[in-house]
């Protein structure tokens, strides 16, 4: 990796002229001084059967470019067709009317955008006598195909999922909100990889000063490449610190439309099937797009539950420790005998079992999650046998400890998201509570709301619908009301408009 | 930075928070016994008279803070010796609640644990906090509130059982004298206290109500004190809740329901601390507005640490004991603020009357 | 300027890392008492915690260890027992407290003081008075529970289906010593010998007057106390009746109990009218009446409520005579009811009480015959 750009600067700093000349031999050689040493690139120099004046060369990429369609579109009819009778200043013209039977065709002088289409999957036509080429789309590399994500999978729902290919992924979306409204626009970002960026909002919903405030940010990004969208996410993002997303993702089409619907705005990113939204708010973390399919009472129902799983995650091991080493008087008598009886000869304090457990809970989900499914499983044999059970019965860990690290593995697999943040959250409030009990705990948690009211996603407040408790504001958070009864759309973020069912509608 | 905008709401919540603020643990108006509900109405309607006052001020200098306000009322150094009382108020008012906070602490879960040790940690949010600005403040307490509403809510209906209606009467037994006093005392804390949010708020003509945010937060925090209290006495029995520091949490204590619902009294602290931390945090943002004012710099934030640390260290030195800590509070504190909580606003209002009408007939 | 952040940082660790020590504890580093007893003798005090040890291992068990220890305040003999080999004592989950009549005797307070200012003990322990024997052998003889405290907790949970022994728990005991105009009163605990085994039973109450024990009540008169105090929750009314020469042992169950208790001033003399309202059924019967009719129910009716009436009146001739100790409350009715006269009349209620006239009224609703509607038959 590090080589390769390396040899690109050296080249990139070799004396190139800007525009092509006149003489075909001259550019050609411009071309192989450009791509020297690199022998995908393929120069194929082609006569015409009735004009033996005319003298080409085609370039392209190999792996990038569809053969047959240049055999066909463009080989074929330069070679056939008959050119003779044509002057000569008119020849290029000519070839991209008449001939070249290709549906996007441009001339093109300059040698930087030429190459940079030649990266693209373009062929480019030269002829000799003529100072401008033709960029020919030849685009054909493999690609891959829309299957469902498997990161974000659903029971009922569409079952399409983003691929890598940008122009598959807009079209997609595309294909879901007709309206001239929607609005694409490219910019390319990365010094190097050149890659293709591409922001797109609903014009008459979206708030203009957040698309403004996208374009600055993303205008003041200075970095050799973007291989993923999570590059863009991490450099744009509000507070860089904070270990909370302030820019949202996701890899299915019918969720990134929703949220151009309700005024969001979503960034796709070439070569990568993560679709970015912004402003992203929290509870956003708590919806999936299934919610609104389903029936709403069984999505409120999952949306407090992911709520709740959350919260335990965050805090069961904290509490408990608090609990255990501090707050005896506050466990109901029963429960504080049989955890007494199961920590007896257990040589470490409690603190450290449930540092020490989760840490190797994380390694074991860590090692998991990069493993083929076949060697994944032994681990959670290995897993769940040697630590589980053996570490009970050899008394080095209270079976108490056990269960509160299972719970807590447990719930934090309820909100895949929220992941990152969690295990950060859950070791602060666990060291807290280790110092100061649950007014340390209590603490922690001022702490961390003071973080997440602080926070705002391009000039939204993050915490967006909290401490609220009118119907209208909370219709989409801790519950998912339905849908005849969703009709204003999230308030700082579609400030445009705001109504998304006309009242009509639901006096019926 | 966008201007800070708070809505009405936001700043009802966080007056509220601060009505509860260190009350809500150490009881209120004890000596009028079982009459003690009768003593909130009394401080309430006195309190419902001030806080017109406070309103009025506030309409009169719309989008203005008390300092800004007694700089004009009564010029460069009046004003700004005034400016330093308040100042002090707020300060000092802050000091008790975190001094308050550890004493709780220290009392009931942790005797051992050195007092810096709780005070570097309430301090730290509070600072932090005050740093974010008023608008995380107001946010985080419309938030809290709701958390702290559904806390109450739940344990008090659990006591119920253990409840006795006898423990009210007779009404009046005493006469109204003592009534009258602890009234007095309910008024001045923590009723009028709510003179801080003068100088920690700058509405918008536009969007706040004062009269509204003031009322509604007055009546809806003296309602939770009055559910609060009612329910302590209920419980305790008005011989047995004047020998406690802490009512509420011994309240919450005695509640057993069942083998497994018991032992609950954690959840006092966590209302507890949620709302001293809004409380402390108000007090170090009006000091640290005033001091702003005074000196004119563009930003209260680089004081707020310098502020605060001030007062963790005088919140440590305050009291020897927790015992002088209760007989300020309950003895001394009424007198001791009333000049801060009702004479100041009424001469500023007075003279701010004169002035504007002056002002009025010379243009 | 890295190296001041690397010491700042280390700073911040060091305050985590060396701090937790204060008030942290482990489980195992403290036993759990779950009950003691305090005994008094010449001034010293004589403590017996009752400990619970739990074992680890496959086949987990929970045992109990009684460890003794004396001082001359409360707090000084808790403390004085770090001479002996063991653990430090955690109270919180102590729920019983056995009192020995003879310490109860020179007064109460100084022993609950600790109870009442120490946070680790709470106020919904209860208390017990051990009647005539030290308090100490009552936990010896504990049986073979597991942890006996816990069930002489139990034990007095369940005396709301006997209601022969009061349940008073430390906040409402102080509640009532600070009271005028009630006198408090504690189930008492004695051991008795059965089948050549000596177990403890929980009967009976002990009078207080201030806070120096006075005398005792037997079981039945206890449940008269809890009928005048309202406390009855239920329990059975049994009695030999014969009607028509026909005798039978009637049991009733009460289900619900309505007790008032009203001061009225006739003839210039202050009247304390109770009035107490039974909800019963039948419980068993154990004889030859037939009450599926009218009257024979009424018969049963006006039996039973003479005799709770005369009971009553029994009990509170003997507060009134022999412990001169309003432990029904009546002052604190009259301070609620009427506090006018109650100012007048406070500064001599002890003398006042010995002489106040009690009228009596019961009455008794016989509301189902349980499952059975006639008692079992003989048909020869």
């Amino acid at each position: 990796m590090l080589n390769f750009f390396k040899n690109k600067n050296i080249k990139e700093t070799k004396n190139i002229p800007e525009n092509l000349s006149k003489s075909l031999d001259q550019n050609i050689e411009i071309f192989k001084n450009i791509f020297h040493s690199d022998d995908t690139v393929i120069f194929r120099s082609i006569k015409n059967q009735y004009d033996t004046n005319f003298k080409g060369c085609i370039i392209f990429i190999s792996g990038m470019v569809n053969i047959e369609s240049i055999n066909s579109n463009i080989i074929e009819p330069l070679m056939r067709v008959n050119l003779k009778y044509i002057e000569n200043s008119l020849v290029l013209n000519t070839l991209k009317n008449k001939v070249i039977s290709s549906c996007e065709v441009f001339e093109s002088e300059t040698i930087d955008e030429i190459t940079i289409s030649l990266f693209n999957g373009s062929t480019i036509l030269l002829i000799e006598d003529s100072e401008k080429a033709l960029v020919i789309s030849t685009k054909g590399y493999v690609k891959r195909a829309i299957i469902e994500p498997d990161s974000e999978r659903v029971i009922r729902g569409p079952r399409e999922g983003f691929t890598e290919e940008i122009l598959t992924n807009l079209s997609l979306v595309r294909r879901r909100i007709k309206t001239p409204n929607l609005k694409f626009e490219f910019i390319k970002i990365g010094k190097i990889t050149k890659t293709k960026v591409c922001i797109c909002y609903i014009d008459s919903i979206a708030d203009n000063r957040i698309i403004n405030e996208l374009y600055k940010r993303l205008n003041d990004i200075d970095i050799d490449g973007i291989l993923d969208s999570g590059y863009i996410q991490e450099i744009i993002k509000d507070s860089p610190f904070s270990p909370f997303k302030t820019i949202g993702s996701s890899e299915r089409p019918d969720s990134i439309t929703a949220k151009l619907l309700e005024g969001r705005i979503a960034v796709f990113v070439d070569g990568s099937p993560l679709v970015l939204t912004l402003p992203y708010v929290f509870i956003e973390y708590f919806q999936s797009n299934e919610d609104y399919y389903l029936n709403y009472y069984y999505a409120s129902f999952n949306r407090i539950l992911r709520v709740f799983g959350a919260f335990l995650s965050a805090s069961v091991p904290a509490i408990y420790v608090a609990l255990m080493t501090f707050h005896q008087e506050l466990i109901p008598t029963p429960l504080l005998l049989s955890i007494a009886t199961a920590r007896q000869k257990v040589p470490f304090p409690t603190i450290f079992e449930v540092l020490g457990l989760l840490l190797i809970f994380e390694i074991v989900r860590e090692t998991g999650s990069r493993l083929p499914a076949t060697i994944g499983q032994t681990i959670s044999i290995v897993g769940t046998l040697v630590i589980g059970q053996a570490s009970v019965e050899a008394r080095i860990i209270s079976a108490p400890v056990i269960i509160i690290v299972a719970l807590t593995g447990i719930t934090e697999l309820l909100i895949p998201k929220l992941m990152s943040a969690m295990i950060i959250i859950r070791f602060i409030l666990i060291i807290l509570s280790s110092v100061l009990g649950l007014y340390g705990y209590i603490f922690g948690t001022i702490g961390i709301f003071i973080h997440l009211f602080s926070l705002r996603s391009f000039g939204v407040p993050y915490m967006l619908g909290y401490g609220s408790i009118k119907p209208q504001d909370i219709k989409d958070t801790f519950i998912r009301a339905p849908w005849w009864y969703m009709i204003m759309r999230p308030k700082l973020i579609a400030k445009k408009n705001f109504i998304r069912q006309s009242r009509k509608s639901e006096d019926k | 930075m966008t201007k800070e905008t708070i809505s009405d709401k936001q700043a009802i919540s966080m007056i509220v928070m601060f009505i509860i603020g260190s009350s809500i643990v150490f009881g209120v108006g004890s000596e009028a016994k079982q009459d003690i509900w009768l003593a909130i109405i009394i401080a309430l309607i006195w309190a419902f008279i001030i806080m017109f006052i406070y309103v009025k001020i506030y309409s009169l200098f719309p989008e203005k803070n008390l300092f800004q306000i007694i700089d004009f009322v009564f010029g460069k150094y009046i004003g700004k010796f005034i400016s330093l009382l308040y100042i002090w108020y707020s300060f000092h008012l802050g000091a008790l609640v975190l001094n308050d906070t550890f004493q709780f602490i220290k009392v009931v879960s942790f005797p051992e644990t050195p007092e810096y040790i709780l005070l570097i940690f309430m301090g730290t949010v509070c600072i932090w906090a005050v740093k974010e600005g008023i608008e995380v403040l107001c946010r985080m307490s419309s938030f809290f509130i709701i958390l702290l509403i559904i806390i109450i809510i739940l344990v008090s209906s659990l006591s119920f059982s253990v409840m006795n209606i006898n423990n009210l009467r007779p009404t009046l037994y005493n006469g109204i004298n003592p009534v009258l006093n602890s009234a007095f005392g309910i008024f001045s804390f923590p009723f009028a206290e709510t003179v801080i949010f003068l100088g920690v708020f700058n509405f918008e003509k536009s969007k706040n109500n004062p009269f509204r945010i003031y009322y509604r937060a007055l009546l809806f925090g003296g309602a939770i004190i009055f559910i609060l209290s009612l329910r302590n006495i209920l419980v305790l029995g008005s011989s047995f809740l004047e020998s406690l520091y802490f009512p509420s949490y011994t309240t919450v204590e005695l509640i057993e329901i069942g083998e497994f619902l018991q032992r609950i009294e954690v959840a006092v602290s966590v209302v507890f601390l949620y709302a001293a931390f809004i409380k402390i945090s108000s007090c170090l943002l009006c000091s640290c507005k005033g001091i702003e004012n005074i000196f004119n710099l563009d930003s209260y934030k680089i004081l707020v640490a310098p502020v605060g640390l001030l007062m963790m260290t005088f919140a440590c030195n305050i009291y020897e004991s927790i015992m002088e800590m209760m007989e300020w509070a309950f003895l001394v504190y009424k007198y001791y603020a009333f000049p801060f909580q009702v004479i100041i606003p009424l001469i500023i209002l007075i003279i701010a009357k004169i002035k504007t009408k002056k002002q009025l007939k010379s243009i | 300027m890295k190296f001041k952040k690397a010491l700042l940082i280390s700073l911040i660790f060091n305050c985590f890392f060396l701090s937790g020590c204060w008030n942290y504890r482990e489980i195992e580093q403290f036993s759990i008492v779950s009950g003691f007893s305090i005994d008094k003798s010449e001034n010293i005090y004589n403590l017996t915690f009752e400990v619970i040890e739990s074992a680890g291992g496959r086949d987990k068990k929970t045992s109990t260890k009684l460890i003794s220890s004396e001082g001359l305040t409360i707090f000084d003999a808790i403390r004085n027992i770090i001479k002996y080999p063991g653990k430090k004592l955690y109270f919180s989950h102590a729920k019983v407290v056995i009192i020995s009549s003879e310490a109860a005797k020179e007064g109460i307070i100084p022993l609950l003081d600790f109870i009442n200012r120490d946070i680790e003990p709470r106020y919904n322990t209860k208390i017990l008075i051990s009647k005539n024997i030290e308090a100490e052998k009552i936990l010896e003889n504990g049986g073979n529970t597991e942890i006996f405290c816990y069930s002489l907790d139990d034990m007095l949970d369940a005396q709301k289906n006997l209601s022969n022994a009061p349940k008073v728990e430390v906040w409402e005991f102080i509640d009532d010593l600070g009271k005028i105009g009630i006198s408090p009163t504690l189930p008492t605990i004695t051991l008795e010998k059965k089948n050549n085994k000596v177990i403890p039973k929980i009967e009976g109450s002990a009078v207080f007057k201030g806070d120096k024990l006075v005398g005792y009540l037997n079981g039945s008169e206890t449940k008269s106390l809890l009928f005048i105090k309202n406390k009855i929750k239920g329990g059975l009314l049994t009695k030999k009746i014969d009607i028509e020469n026909n005798y039978a042992n009637i049991s009733l169950e009460i289900f619900n109990n309505k007790t008032k208790i009203k001061p009225k001033i006739e003839n210039n003399k202050l009247l304390i009218e109770i009035s107490t309202d039974t909800d019963v059924s039948i419980g068993e019967i154990s004889g030859n009446i037939d009450f599926s009719k009218e009257e024979e129910r009424k018969k049963i009716k006006s039996y039973f409520e003479e005799d709770l009436e005369n009971q009553i009146k029994d009990l509170i001739k003997k507060a009134q005579t022999e412990y001169e100790s309003d432990i029904f409350g009546f002052g604190k009715v009259i301070k609620i009811k009427m506090p006018s006269l109650w100012k007048e009349i406070e500064p001599k209620w002890k003398e006042l009480f010995k002489t106040i006239d009690v009228s009596v009224k019961s009455n008794i609703n016989i509301k189902n015959t349980a499952f059975t509607s006639n008692p079992i038959k003989a048909g020869d």
